[in-house]
């Protein structure tokens, strides 16, 4: 299960819905907020940005996409 | 400096608050009620004699050598056993007593071998200082008569011998096993004359001895006595030190000659242990003058290269250069460091200093992300704060002690003994665990629940018992009300409360019968001070932060946090792990768990450190690897952690450092990530610095210096010499400087400093202003985050699932005799308790496959496997098997799989699918295991080296 160069990407898709798995539980604005903050608290701002990357991606969380918006929206702003 | 003798009042200290007033020898003295008449003199400082009695046991009164005359009583009564009361009058000393007293040692006299001159004990033997104490200058009945002194000796003990010649039976050992240690191994044989110390009808060795030292402690004489006291003689100074094992933090005395260590024997008034030891403290101390120690520093310019030794300063200036090269190259983010739990305080706080202020990022991490790091987020969350709440002395107060995912007699044995001495007191027992392990049923105990639920459900099963709590009217609603936030008490109950985490919608996915469920948790929440001690049983899973919220949710909804007795109890690994967390060796976080993007904290180290911070987190161990093998990370300061031997996914973890250009290894011997270095720095053991450790109820411990450096520098002087190096200077000239530093910069440490560490024997943290002599119990009138914050804890199964290729469930876990990778254990005799790991299965499993005791299985994963010896046994339950990860050879890790908790990355070690076969060969990576053990560790003859 060694991981192949690229692999990066899908493991921290993974990480990501693992994540929002926890966060489903509350409010669809809790969970919102709180899977950005612990993205924000934990992950380095390269990792966000590959996160950031997979967006289009199928298997990501539809919790984690919409965060990702909002992580977009932060950026950019 | 000379030898520390500690005063041992005879009986054990009572503590009452009512004190009751006796004349002894015409002087008046107070005592606690309870107190014996023998301790009450010792207070008043007059020593009876005595052989029988020693304070860590209870009064037997066999030996008749501490008779008193008590005015108004009749006869001698023996002092060890009689209270002191109030108005007694007392004489220890008359020609009476002494005659009788005499009377006895020509007794015990005339059958003692009369080897005085000879004896190991000589010098350090009771029997002989009582002797001298009642004036014996006769034996009347000579040493003709019937008499035990041609006895055979157990020697099968690798650490002490059994010489029966020398032994009173006294019974002290006998009751050391039983009351101490809770073994209860040893038992007298034989009746009358013929009476003796036995254990079992075996030797030592093959008995139920764990080793723990207790009976030798406890010995009067020299019938149970260390080998290293009979091989070197007596030790002639000594010195107070903590043990660099398991998270109990063990204070012993080191009894040196010289720069020699002789013994270590547990400290009377170590605040964790409290005069109580386990076989790798007590004894398995040799791997620190073992010949694998590399004492030279050396490089290599590629793995396959043989190392060559060289200077300090040529060591340091190649890494430091090697790093600059890295982050003008790749950046800056291209390199970091991990901590270690096995070395200090200090040491911890100077890496991540270095990464921090030197390398410019932060990506450091430590080894607590493999074992403990979802304890640290899920107890923060939810308390406020990431540590334990109690102390260990907490649990004599419990009258219920939940144990879910640990294993204590094994992992944290002496620990497990002060636990084991409440339950025999009648303490009920809730064991969750997959596993039959001991304290479900051993000696004068047994678990009044035990939920043997299936690997990876922990969730589940606190789901359901919170749902019982809150269905059954169980909540403690005062105690919510006062302390816990109440919408989100609110929200988690309604959560609890619905139908689908009843305990019997859950059986079929726990495996655990719905009734022991009910059981235990109206037993948690109604047997009185119920307290919560777990292990990595808890951690190491995909939820395991989510079992930690889960657990807190069941203490605050019960009202048991906040006092003594009950309390989230973390078993720490590693003699460190909670110091190295404290420390600030998490990516995230600044020494006190201070986030790192908090610009007030960063500010303030900036000012100290004269660096600029980043405010954003770093890599975490996984993270570093797996950009490793993406090409980003290239270069790493590893300080005593193996991550080759313990991280989960061997294979993945070698393509990382495989990948990387510059691999920098600190450590005491060439370990397996060593296998795969650049630079090696030789590692100074705890015996050879100065520092502190932080055991796992926030104890604060000094480790005290014995020896010098074997390789000339402790490790603290390496990160501060590797960080001049690198041009970010330190200069420290002694560790209580660099305590004094965070102590100024952490607020929870803001009351440590070397000398207060001196003056009192240990803190816990928080130890400031409010709390000048530290803080046993923690959030007792309010919770550190203000209102106790109930968190909603879905169960969710982890992705790592059976199925037709690997039907089992492998779990994994450690033994009493080793210390996790091995290195230290393994290079002591405490590898004859366990010389390969083996995989335990159930018999019903093993004879579907056609499995025999000791056959050689192949286990496979998803992630590769190995070869082991079977084991059958009933402890583990159908359908789940179990090893150890100690020999680096077995190659556990290979099997391991890198799924992970969701919130922390620490990997699921305790749940991967497998499949299990006969075989008759090794599996291919242990094949070339052999191969790298020789490859990959060749050292370059010296003449070769400087050429």
């Amino acid at each position: 299960m060694t991981a192949a160069p690229g692999a990066e990407g899908a493991k921290l898709v993974r990480m990501a819905n693992q994540i929002a798995a926890f966060f489903r539980s509350y409010p669809e604005a809790t969970a919102q907020e709180g899977i950005r903050g612990h993205l924000l608290s934990f992950w380095t701002p390269r990792m966000l940005q590959d996160l950031c990357e997979h967006e289009a991606d199928t298997k990501v969380d539809s919790l984690v996409r919409r965060v990702i918006v909002s992580l977009r929206t932060t950026a950019k702003g | 400096m000379s030898l520390i003798k500690e005063l041992d009042y005879g009986t054990p200290i009572r503590v009452s608050e009512q004190t009751v007033t006796l004349t002894i020898d015409g002087q008046s003295v107070s005592v606690p009620l309870g107190t014996s008449v023998m301790a009450a003199a010792l207070h008043a400082g007059t020593q009876i004699p005595k052989l029988c009695a020693t304070d860590s046991l209870e009064p037997f009164g066999s030996c008749r050598l501490c008779l008193v005359e008590i005015e108004g009583r009749r006869g001698t009564p023996a002092s060890c056993t009689t209270p002191a009361e109030n108005g007694m009058v007392v004489h220890t000393q008359n020609d009476r007593l002494a005659k009788l007293r005499r009377g006895v040692m020509e007794l015990y006299i005339s059958d003692h071998p009369l080897d005085c001159l000879t004896c190991a004990a000589n010098g350090d033997c009771e029997l002989q200082d009582m002797a001298g104490a009642v004036g014996l200058r006769e034996v009347r009945y000579g040493y003709g008569g019937d008499n035990h002194i041609h006895s055979a000796k157990d020697e099968s003990n690798p650490y002490f011998t059994y010489d029966a010649s020398k032994c009173i039976v006294c019974n002290r050992c006998v009751r050391a096993c039983e009351e101490v240690q809770g073994t209860f191994a040893l038992t007298i044989a034989g009746r009358g004359f013929e009476s003796r110390v036995a254990p079992g009808n075996t030797d030592f060795f093959g008995s139920e001895c764990v080793s723990c030292g207790a009976c030798v402690q406890a010995c009067p004489t020299a019938t149970l006595t260390e080998k290293t006291v009979i091989d070197h003689g007596q030790p002639e100074h000594s010195t107070v030190t903590t043990c660099a094992y398991c998270g109990v933090g063990c204070s012993f005395k080191a009894e040196m000659q010289g720069n020699r260590v002789v013994r270590m024997t547990p400290y009377k008034h170590g605040g964790a242990n409290a005069g109580h030891s386990c076989v790798k403290g007590r004894f398995a101390y040799g791997y620190a003058t073992h010949k694998d120690r590399i004492t030279k520093p050396m490089v290599r310019a590629k793995i396959t290269d043989p190392w060559r030794e060289v200077s300090w300063q040529e060591a340091l200036e190649h890494a430091a250069s090697e790093f600059h090269r890295l982050q003008a190259a790749f950046g800056v983010d291209s390199i970091g460091g991990i901590t270690s739990s096995r070395c200090t305080n200090e040491e911890a706080y100077l890496v991540q200093k270095l990464v921090r202020a030197g390398f410019g990022n932060n990506n450091v991490d430590t080894c607590a992300r493999v074992c403990h790091s979802p304890t640290g987020y899920g107890l923060k969350v939810t308390f406020g704060t990431s540590a334990g709440t109690q102390d260990f002395a907490s649990v004599d107060q419990a009258d219920v002690i939940m144990v879910i995912g640990a294993n204590p007699t094994d992992a944290h044995p002496v620990f497990a003994s002060r636990m084991k001495r409440r339950l025999r007191a009648g303490a009920k027992l809730i064991v969750v665990d997959p596993r039959h392990i001991d304290l479900v049923r051993s000696p004068h105990i047994k678990a009044q629940h035990h939920l043997p639920l299936r690997p990876g459900t922990n969730v589940a099963v606190l789901n359901a018992m919170a749902h019982v709590i809150v269905t059954e009217g169980l909540v403690a609603e005062d105690y919510v009300r006062a302390r816990c936030d109440l919408a989100e008490f609110e929200s988690w109950a309604r959560f609890a409360a619905d139908p689908r985490h009843a305990p019997e919608a859950v059986e079929a996915q726990t495996g655990v019968p719905a009734a022991e469920i009910r059981g235990a948790a109206r037993l948690y929440a109604t047997g009185g001070n119920a307290a919560i001690y777990y292990g990595l049983g808890v951690t190491e899973h995909s939820q395991g932060s989510t079992t930690v919220m889960a657990m807190a949710n069941l203490a605050m909804a019960t009202g048991n946090i906040g006092r003594e007795g009950v309390g989230i109890n973390p078993l720490r690994g590693q003699n460190n792990v909670q110091g190295s967390c404290d420390m600030g060796s998490f990516p995230h976080e600044l020494p006190g768990y201070r986030h790192v993007s908090d610009d007030a904290t960063r500010e303030m180290f900036d000012a100290v450190w004269g660096s600029k911070l980043r405010p954003e987190p770093g890599l975490r161990i996984n993270n570093m690897l797996d950009e490793a093998v993406e090409g980003r990370f290239r270069g790493i300061y590893i300080q005593g952690e193996d991550i080759a031997q313990s991280d989960p996914n061997t294979h993945h973890v070698i393509a990382a450092l495989e990948a990387m250009e510059c691999v920098v290894v600190q450590d005491l011997f060439l370990n397996e990530t060593a296998k795969y270095a650049h630079i090696f720095l030789p590692g100074s053991s705890f015996l050879e610095k100065d520092g502190t450790f932080t055991n796992a109820e926030r104890r604060i411990n000094l480790v005290r210096q014995v020896m010098p450096p074997m390789a000339g520098l402790a490790d603290w002087e390496t990160t501060m010499a590797l960080s001049n190096a690198l041009g970010y200077r330190m200069n420290y000239t002694h560790p209580s400087e660099i305590m004094d530093e965070i102590a100024a910069l952490t607020p929870t440490f803001a009351g440590v400093s070397f000398k207060r560490l001196a003056e009192v024997g240990s803190v816990q943290w928080p130890c400031n202003d409010a709390a000048p002599l530290g803080t046993p119990v923690m959030h007792v009138d309010r919770f550190v985050r203000g209102t106790g914050k109930f968190m909603i804890t879905e169960y969710v199964a982890t992705e790592e699932r059976t199925g037709p290729r690997f039907p089992l469930l492998l779990t994994t876990g450690r033994i009493l005799s080793q210390y996790n990778v091995g290195a230290q254990t393994l290079r002591t005799e405490n590898i004859k308790w366990h010389p390969q790991d083996v995989l335990e299965i159930h018999p019903f499993d093993a004879e579907s496959r056609g499995i025999v005791e000791g056959d050689l299985v192949m286990l496979a994963s998803r992630s590769g496997e190995i070869a082991l010896a079977a084991h059958l046994s009933e402890r583990v339950q159908p359908g789940v098997v179990y090893t150890t990860f100690h020999h680096a050879k077995s190659g556990t890790n290979v099997i391991t799989t890198e799924f992970s908790d969701w919130a922390t990355n620490c990997p699921e070690y305790k749940v991967t699918a497998v499949q299990v076969r006969p075989t008759n060969r090794l599996a291919d990576w242990q094949e070339q295991f052999a191969d790298n053990e020789v490859a990959l560790k060749r050292i370059a003859p010296r003449a070769a080296a400087a050429a």
